[in-house]
């Protein structure tokens, strides 16, 4: 089920897609590039794309931000996830 | 059957449930549902692992788990064919994620013998150093849209970091889990360090996630459940990886490569027939464009080829269950009555060969304000647990 809403301006977009208590994924089509990496910082979510879908790659980290979730999973991010670091010390 | 300790077993209870083929509506497959005693014997089995899955050295474990993933793709046939039948997804998507799933145990096997601690240079005279441990028993709790990838995302790590497993897959979709834990012993990893028990989540999700062994719990779900995940886990400070919905938007602006993005914006959101945690469901469009988007999304929505998931030309295939679907049909329902437009889709089929199926047309509404209901809430049924 796919919703559509229309903008008019780049602040109008990005403050509907923050009107969410989701943070996911999400996607940007432009040319311009500067835009394309303002809207990327502006949005909050944990993985977006910029010209294209394809969002999620076994090397990068996934998950979510908000109430889409909680650590990573993917990349080298999800091993700090599966791991516990013990610290260590030897006096001279 | 439920795979604890390298065997197939009954569930201690005896208790069975059917599987329920999304095509027709008919049971297909009984299954050993595992209960709260069951839960109790596969993280017993897990914790016994944990001390020989840690003596096996690097270089035997990133060789058992490459074998596993050429295990995978030798019999990528079968887990693509249980994988379509079981979650109604097309036969094409689910080949595809058998060979993802295979790719992950090979990046995760190189990670193995390439992650470790690190030497730090603190003020204080002498050696300072960090040793990377695995957490010892992670309880896995898989989701149903995507059953063996995202089992793949989270097993093939937590094995990498020579942690031991007990699994939960979705209970209406467990059939690729437990084809993988057989095909992990085959690869040489030994018993009790994946163990896998389909069951209820309210019943055997619950008591895995409350289990004082467990150490950590991974859950892919609902935000609903995951709030119920991090309650519980915070008796005993369980770690916790939470993985929920969303409500994604694609923001499309006026200067836009529209031959892409149209194709690109019906495939975000309508992959695995919607049923996707990622799914742009939310699209976002500038006025100067959007007369024409529209016109070409709605070409390209009713081209989409609906049928039986395991013809290779089928493109959508039905919902995972019928309580799926009807859930979906409710929020068709709320985005009339809140007065968005519905432009196609929104009924399910009434041909014989589809009738009896949890299919449901592509539905896309337009004229949605982003104050509705539709707009703000997902319509994934809660799953999982």
């Amino acid at each position: 089920m796919l919703c559509v809403t229309v903008f008019d301006t780049e602040e109008e977009a990005i403050a509907i897609a923050n009107r969410s208590l989701y943070g996911l994924s999400g996607s940007i089509w432009t040319r311009d590039i500067s835009r394309a990496l303002r809207v990327a910082k502006a949005i909050e979510t944990g993985v977006i794309s910029i010209n294209t879908g394809h969002s999620v790659h076994l090397e990068a980290p996934f998950g979510g931000v908000k109430r889409s979730g909680l650590g990573r999973e993917l990349g080298l991010a999800v091993l700090d996830h599966y791991s516990e670091i013990k610290s260590v010390f030897i006096g001279e | 059957m439920l795979l604890i300790h390298g065997d197939r077993l009954p569930a201690l209870s005896g208790t069975h449930y059917s599987l329920i083929d999304p095509t027709t509506g008919q049971p297909w497959e009984t299954l050993a549902a595992a209960g709260v005693e069951d839960v109790d014997r596969a993280v017993e089995s897990a914790e016994s692992a944990r001390a020989e899955w840690r003596r096996v050295n690097s270089r035997d474990r990133t060789r058992m788990l490459l074998t596993l993933a050429t295990l995978i793709r030798e019999h990528a046939d079968e887990l693509a064919h249980l994988e379509s039948r079981n979650v109604g997804k097309p036969i094409r998507e689910a080949a595809d994620e058998v060979q993802l799933a295979a790719d992950c145990f090979e990046y995760y096997a190189g990670a193995i013998n390439k992650i470790g601690g690190q030497t730090i240079p603190v003020a204080a005279a002498g050696t300072s150093l960090t040793f990377r441990e695995p957490i010892g028993v992670c309880g896995l709790i898989a989701p149903w849209n995507f059953p063996l990838v995202i089992t793949a995302w989270k097993v093939a790590p937590a094995l990498a970091m020579g942690n031991t497993l007990v699994l939960k897959p979705a209970s209406q979709t467990p059939l690729t889990a437990l084809r993988l834990a057989e095909l992990a012993l085959a690869a040489g990893i030994p018993p009790g360090v994946l163990n896998v028990i389909p069951g209820a989540g309210s019943i055997v999700g619950e008591a895995l996630i409350r289990h004082p062994l467990v150490r950590k719990i991974s859950f892919t779900g609902s935000t609903e459940v995951g709030t119920q995940v991090m309650r519980l886990a915070a008796d005993d400070i369980k770690r916790v990886t939470l993985e929920l919905g969303g409500k994604s938007a694609n923001v499309v602006f006026a200067d836009a490569d529209l031959e892409k993005a149209v194709p690109k914006a019906v495939w975000s959101v309508l992959g695995n027939a919607g049923q996707d945690c990622c799914a742009r469901s939310r699209l976002l469009l500038q006025r100067p464009i959007y007369d024409a988007f529209v016109d070409r999304l709605v070409e390209q929505f009713k081209a989409l080829k609906l049928g039986n998931p395991l013809d290779p030309t089928t493109e959508i295939g039905t919902l995972v269950s019928f309580a799926q679907r009807d859930r979906v049909a409710d929020y068709i329902q709320i985005g009339q009555h809140e007065g968005a437009t519905l432009v196609c889709g929104g009924a399910a089929p009434t041909s014989p060969e589809l009738a009896q199926g949890a299919y449901l047309y592509p539905t896309l509404f337009t004229d949605v304000r982003p104050e509705m209901r539709i707009s703000r809430r997902r319509s994934l049924v809660r799953c999982c647990v």
